[in-house]
């Protein structure tokens, strides 16, 4: 198991945490099974755990592991709820989880070594309140398929809303109203899924990665603190990852002689998008020259 | 739904013991209580299928 290989050789107990969970009809012997052949001498990064009750399932949409990882960021916001499937890209989809890593990585050891007190993870809900219930609970209970290299995951395309959209603040003038503009076009993109809106939503995101490139080279990103960790690299690099997924879909799009392309491509656009702000412009809050 | 950049909601597991593989934490634990203080987390749901 790849994440068994990712604790003993790449990763150790102070870079990732990875919680494994077993959600199996026999949770207890099959989660057993898994430590003794997988995790007993796979180092001190995993917790294996297991969910025997319905109750305490997550309440938001997830999915089983091959189907996309859960990946949070180092105070606990979730940075992707489903990364590359394995199911159908494989080895990429380890490439890939590598990649969303290494910012979360820098990240985490950057705020280690200025950290005097252990951050908290129960800064209050930023969950929009019409997914909670009553209990302060969101509404939807997973479900997990029998098998997952057979079916389909849970959908994450249904009931966005406008806030879901929503992109934080870094505290630079022009690269927030950029953001804002981006907003507005993946809320347009999403409702119409037109080739026209997502072809102006594309050749934004392109000017608005030039114009933030040229930002932070000015403001001396070159080589990042981590010698393994290039911030200005593996942000162009995740830029340009995006761009390309953009094309992809388009050209597919255009070749079926298509004037739209479907929920599901254009909600992923946009997940990409939203998850590339909140794991790698965050970490340009207050660190960009003014203008 | 898009909860990116939201904090993770919470979910609840028993956390079995590694090297004694027929104990288990006695109760239930949150997910943020596992969560490890500047740390990112994968989270991998699986089963036998």
């Amino acid at each position: 198991m790849q994440i068994g290989r990712w604790s003993k050789s790449r990763y150790g107990r102070s870079d990732v945490l990875f919680v494994t969970v077993c959600v199996d009809i026999r949770p207890k012997p099959v989660a057993r099974e898994f430590q003794r052949t997988y995790f007993d001498k796979a180092g001190s990064s995993i917790i294996n755990a297991f969910i025997e009750e319905r109750n305490d399932y997550p309440n938001f949409p997830t999915q089983l592991g091959c189907q996309g990882l859960l990946v949070l960021d180092c105070e606990g916001n979730i940075a992707t709820m489903r990364s590359t499937a394995f199911l159908d890209f494989r080895e990429k989809a380890f490439e890939d989880l590598e990649h969303l890593l290494e910012p979360l990585v820098a990240a985490g050891k950057a705020r280690q070594q200025i950290a005097t007190t252990p951050s908290s993870t129960s800064s209050e809900s930023l969950v929009p309140s019409k997914h909670l219930n009553s209990n302060n609970r969101l509404n939807s209970i997973s479900s997990f398929s029998l098998n997952a290299c057979s079916e389909e995951a849970v959908s994450l395309d249904e009931n966005w809303d406008s806030s879901d959209f929503q992109l934080p603040l870094i505290q630079h003038e022009s690269i927030d109203e950029e953001h804002a503009v981006l907003e507005g076009l993946m809320r347009t993109a999403v409702r119409t899924q037109e080739i026209g809106d997502v072809q102006a939503l594309k050749i934004f995101f392109v000017q608005h990665s030039v114009h933030e490139e040229s930002i932070m080279r000015r403001s001396g990103f070159t080589v990042g603190e981590d010698s393994n960790f290039s911030a200005i690299e593996s942000h162009i690099r995740d830029h340009t990852n995006i761009v390309n997924f953009a094309e992809s879909i388009l050209h597919n799009a255009r070749e079926g002689s298509r004037r739209k392309l479907t929920v599901q491509q254009v909600t992923l656009l946009c997940r990409r998008i939203i998850e590339h702000v909140f794991t790698y412009d965050i970490l340009l809050t207050g660190t960009l020259d003014v203008e | 739904m898009n909860l990116t950049g939201k904090p993770c909601p919470e979910f609840f597991v028993k956390v079995l013991i590694p090297d004694k593989n027929d104990e288990t934490t006695n109760e239930r634990r949150s997910i943020s209580e596992l969560l490890r203080s500047n740390v990112p987390t994968v989270i991998d749901f699986y089963n036998s299928g």
